[in-house]
């Protein structure tokens, strides 16, 4: 009897543990009703080489990320970007990978996997965007700290992924890290996505700033082929200056 | 809440586009773009590598006096294999010993290193796709 009891009882914890655990039919339902946004999709914001043969971090010539186009900084936010950019000058950097919000208009392909639980989307960078659609809330306060993708949640108004993003490390943007970032990512066509995006930082921005990110399906491709920067990472840098090393024997 | 907007915000973006490139593997200021070189050349290597594929080009330098065939090694900087596959090349479509032209822009140190642009093979037939999105 008492093995019993326990036993319900960590069934009833289990539970209640597990957000949102739903009963496998249900589940199945909430799977179904899932938009479709299979396939490879990439941004198309006239900023990275259309023919995906240039170093994709060279853009072309009077383009820059839609954004940065337009956003409205403070004075506070103007000296961020002041000294990010003095300390880029001093010390220069390489990266491995595009931090949220970038990885959105990163110049890699990207998939979209949706399940009942999180919308997940994966950049040819090896980059990794998780959003629970499931109810789990944010970590709390003493469980959270800024990452270069942050924590996301989300979840589904008919087709149209709504996600909230908070704890972003904003490395080299002039943003805070208490900055919150609210999405909204829907298919507009057979081979079109969008996200409208919201940024709020009333201490680096003198407003709320909305941009539309556009993507158009990958046809050239049936499949992702990761980037890594450890295979043959020939780009140096010598005496405080970026360099091509010349190729190992 | 929020402060009164900055009278010089367009400052302010071209501070932040100067940053922005540097979130990737390394930063556009390595290459001069504003100078566009073609390289008539031949394949010594071709490197499908991450994060980036190279090309390496014996390209021949101005003889000295007749009979002089001396070269210069050239590394030409692609994206990565993943976006140069989705752009129509393959690991094959380049071998040691093709001929080819390519149109750089050569890098700000003046080292024989660059940023591809586009290429031909010695017939004048476009390596890759135009256009394959």
């Amino acid at each position: 009897m008492i093995r019993r009891t326990a036993s319900l009882l960590v069934l009833l914890l289990v539970a209640a543990w597990t957000p949102a655990a739903q009963p496998p039919v249900e589940r199945q339902r909430v799977f179904a009703r899932l938009p479709d946004w299979t396939g490879i999709w990439m941004v198309d914001d006239g900023l990275w080489n259309k023919t995906g043969l240039r170093n994709g971090f060279d853009p072309q010539p009077g383009v820059t990320f839609l954004l940065l186009k337009d956003l409205p900084l403070s004075a506070a936010g103007q000296k961020r970007a002041q000294a990010a950019r003095e300390a880029q000058k001093a010390k220069p950097t390489k990266e491995c990978g595009f931090y949220f919000p970038f990885v959105m208009e990163s110049p890699w392909p990207f998939e979209v996997l949706s399940t009942p639980e999180q919308t997940v989307f994966i950049f040819g960078g090896r980059e990794i965007r998780h959003v629970y659609t499931d109810g789990r809330g944010h970590l709390p306060t003493d469980e959270i700290w800024p990452t270069p993708w942050g924590d996301s949640t989300g979840h589904w108004e008919g087709d149209t992924l709504v996600i909230e993003t908070i704890a972003v490390d904003p490395q080299l943007l002039p943003l805070n890290a208490d900055a919150h970032f609210a999405e909204r990512i829907r298919k507009i066509g057979r081979d079109r996505l969008e996200d409208v995006l919201t940024i709020v930082d009333p201490v680096n921005l003198t407003r709320p700033f909305t941009v539309t990110l556009p993507y158009k399906r990958v046809t050239t491709v049936d499949r992702l082929i990761h980037g890594d920067c450890m295979q043959n990472d020939r780009n140096t840098v010598v005496n405080g200056q970026e360099s091509v090393a010349p190729p190992t024997p | 809440m929020f402060e009164t907007p900055p009278r010089r915000p367009l400052l302010a973006v071209a501070l932040l586009m100067a940053c922005a490139p540097c979130l990737a593997h390394h930063s556009a200021a390595l290459w001069d773009s504003t100078k566009t070189v073609m390289l008539h050349g031949t394949v010594k290597q071709f490197q499908w590598t991450n994060p980036h594929c190279f090309i390496q080009l014996l390209v021949p330098v101005e003889a000295a006096s007749a009979g002089d065939q001396r070269e210069q090694e050239w590394s030409i900087e692609m994206a990565s294999p993943f976006q140069v596959l989705s752009g129509g090349w393959k690991p094959g479509t380049l071998k040691p010993g093709d001929k080819i032209e390519v149109t750089v822009h050569p890098a700000r140190d003046g080292t024989p290193a660059a940023d591809f642009i586009s290429a031909v093979s010695a017939d004048g037939r476009a390596l890759g796709k135009k256009s394959p999105q």
